[in-house]
């Protein structure tokens, strides 16, 4: 009993408050040095599994949440016994209850991560329009299901009517009008983009970018097949108003390397190439193919043209198709973390305003 | 004389009257003419007004807040300094004395600032929002704050010598105890943690706006939170373990150099999302 009470006294004591804040803060340092070029150019795995993703990490943050809640409970009960003893009209009877405030936000933020770390979901959809996508497991690229997350499938089908796009001096704005599916019917309807996220419950569903897919096909002389994919190309940051490039581009199992510029409604002014508007009307590629060190091709295909490179093999431009990439993320950790921050913070105000004193030198 | 031409005139207007107030610490400090100190609010307005100026001329200009580039960051740091300055100097009068510290580092911000590319970038969508400027606005605020607490560290220690030795200069005169500057660190500490505090929250709203994630371990992000670390480990040290005095100036001390480091140095080293600071 001895034992268990000098236990519970340590893992509540201020001391081991600080030596875990000490050492998080050492570690977090050597994890942040751990992002230098450098040091990365060292390390063949994930930066964030050594050290902010590690178990250790979390045993530490674990520790120091289990020390704040139990100074906490100690600090509740003590400002009880005095407030009891204190007149309740005495304002300062009311401070009492401001260190143990700030300190349940600070373990509201802790909690929120873990929540967050563990019971969280998170994954991305790629929608067409005029194609409905389930939310079933299948569906999601780049999926992030914790250890704990409750996630069922199945609570929602979304079907995109058709992507709006333009481009002003914020950059490259687009949204789609997105219907909402549940149990089968048609719930609602919302304009979708990166501000305006769809809630259900306790998921959030935004926009996270918006990419041109070019469909293309590379045929040797006599007929075969060297390629045929379908080409991604992220908008998120385009390189300017009216392209969007993609340089370098080695497709696997072939001897070329692409440098692709892809105008969604090709139009020449003074000789350079440009988009007359943003939405898909008149698409086509710039493309310089390199085979080795010679160039074998450097001109303009429309959208569905096929052309010969230098060395024979033919290439055609198929198809492009837009795509919004929608991340879907259970949002309850980040409440809780949320909630912790805004009472952390105003505890820690109320408390240093109404105690301004309390760190004065004897 | 087009607006980029007034802004440059206008921050060179505010360098000069803050080269006059770092010169006029420099001669009360060294000459002992502690009557001279009493100028410095009154420089410090002379400066704060062509320097307002200055930044509103490019708010207007970017159509944002000044956060991008070196001409802007290093531009309105050392506004927000002068003007937490400003507001201190209202509320206490005895807290002039930081001027001191405030205008040299303030003139060698603007003149940082005036070394940066005065073009005006486009930035990416993700960096224009509100968040971001509250965001911004309180890591000014933070640094100010947690600067004018290490010069009270620096002034406690001297004031302890001279308690030892007797012999008083300029700065020591000006403050009463060396209990006064112990107090006047710890105030400066604590609203500096508080604007932290918000600094990291507001961040982590925008982080979400922007990546749909309010932490990503950004080394920037990191380092903000080892500064807010320290902030609460220094005023958990004091209250908990009485951490005050000599021990907590030290630390203010130290305590001001990681800051910087995190806000200007770390930008600069890192490959990171907060890449305010490339041009």
């Amino acid at each position: 009993m001895n034992l268990l009470k000098r236990t519970a006294k340590t893992l509540a004591s201020p001391l081991l408050a600080i030596v875990l804040l000490v050492i998080i803060l050492i570690a977090s340092v050597f994890g942040a040095v751990l992002y230098a070029d450098s040091v990365q150019a060292l390390i063949i795995k994930d930066i964030n599994e050594i050290v902010f993703h590690s178990n250790w990490f979390l045993v530490l943050n674990l520790l120091l949440l289990i020390n704040i809640t139990g100074c906490t409970i100690r600090q509740i009960s003590i400002a009880f016994k005095r407030y009891k003893k204190m007149k309740a009209k005495d304002v300062q009877a009311k401070k009492l209850f401001l260190s143990p405030l700030f300190h349940i936000g600070l373990t509201l933020i802790i909690m929120g991560a873990y929540v967050d770390y563990f019971a969280g979901f998170e994954g991305n959809l790629p929608m067409q329009p005029g194609v409905t996508v389930a939310d079933s497991r299948e569906n999601y690229l780049d999926l992030d299901e914790r250890p704990l997350s409750n996630k069922k499938y199945g609570q929602f089908s979304l079907l995109l009517k058709e992507i709006n796009f333009k481009y002003n001096s914020k950059g490259a704005i687009s949204s789609g009008l997105v219907t909402v599916f549940q149990e089968g019917e048609a719930a609602f309807s919302q304009v979708l983009d990166s501000s305006s996220p769809i809630w259900l419950s306790m998921v959030s569903i935004s926009k996270e970018s918006f990419h041109y897919y070019i469909k293309y096909r590379v045929e040797g002389k006599n007929g075969f097949l060297i390629d045929d994919r379908s080409l991604g190309l992220d908008t998120t940051f385009p390189p300017d108003s009216t392209k969007y490039s993609r340089d370098n581009f080695r497709p696997e199992n072939t001897p070329y390397r692409f440098n692709i510029e892809f105008f969604p409604d090709v139009d020449i002014v003074k000789g350079q190439y440009i988009s007359a508007s943003y939405q898909l009307i008149n698409p086509a590629i710039f493309i310089t193919v390199h085979n080795g060190e010679k160039t074998v091709f450097s001109s303009l295909i429309k959208k569905g043209e096929t052309v010969r490179f230098s060395d024979g093999n033919r290439f055609t431009f198929e198809s492009v198709t837009p795509y919004l990439y929608l991340r879907v993320q259970s949002v309850l950790g980040t409440y809780i973390l949320a909630f912790g921050f805004l009472v952390f913070t105003t505890g820690l105000l109320l408390y240093y305003t109404n105690n301004s004193r309390m760190g004065e030198s004897q | 004389m087009n607006s980029l031409e007034l802004q440059v005139v206008l921050l060179w207007t505010a360098v000069t009257v803050y080269v006059a107030a770092t010169i006029l610490s420099l001669v009360s400090v060294v000459f002992r003419k502690p009557v001279l100190i009493k100028f410095m609010p009154i420089l410090a307005v002379v400066g704060f007004i062509p320097h307002t100026a200055a930044i509103i001329l490019r708010w207007v200009q970017t159509g944002h807040f000044p956060y991008w580039g070196k001409y802007e960051v290093f531009s309105s740091y050392p506004w927000a300094l002068i003007f937490l300055y400003l507001a201190v100097v209202v509320l206490k009068r005895d807290l002039r004395l930081s001027g001191v510290v405030v205008f040299p580092v303030a003139l060698f911000m603007v003149g940082m600032a005036l070394t940066g590319s005065t073009e005006v970038k486009e930035i990416p969508s993700s960096f224009l929002t509100y968040w971001l400027g509250i965001h911004v606005a309180f890591a000014k605020l933070a640094f100010g704050s947690a600067l004018i607490a290490a010069f009270f560290g620096i002034l406690y220690l001297l004031k302890e010598r001279v308690e030892i030795t007797g012999k008083e200069n300029v700065l020591t005169q000006m403050i009463k105890t060396p209990v006064t500057a112990d107090y006047f660190s710890y105030q400066f500490t604590v609203f500096s943690l508080i604007t932290m505090t918000i600094m990291i929250g507001s961040g982590g709203v925008w982080a979400y706006k922007a990546w749909g994630r309010y932490w990503g371990w950004d080394p920037v992000e990191i380092w903000s939170l080892v500064c807010w670390f320290i902030y609460g480990i220094i005023l958990h040290l004091r209250t908990t373990m009485g951490w005050k005095g000599r021990r907590a100036a030290w630390l203010s001390i130290i305590a001001v150099f990681i800051v910087a480091f995190a806000f200007f140095g770390m930008p600069t080293i890192y490959e990171t999302v907060h890449e305010h600071l490339e041009y």
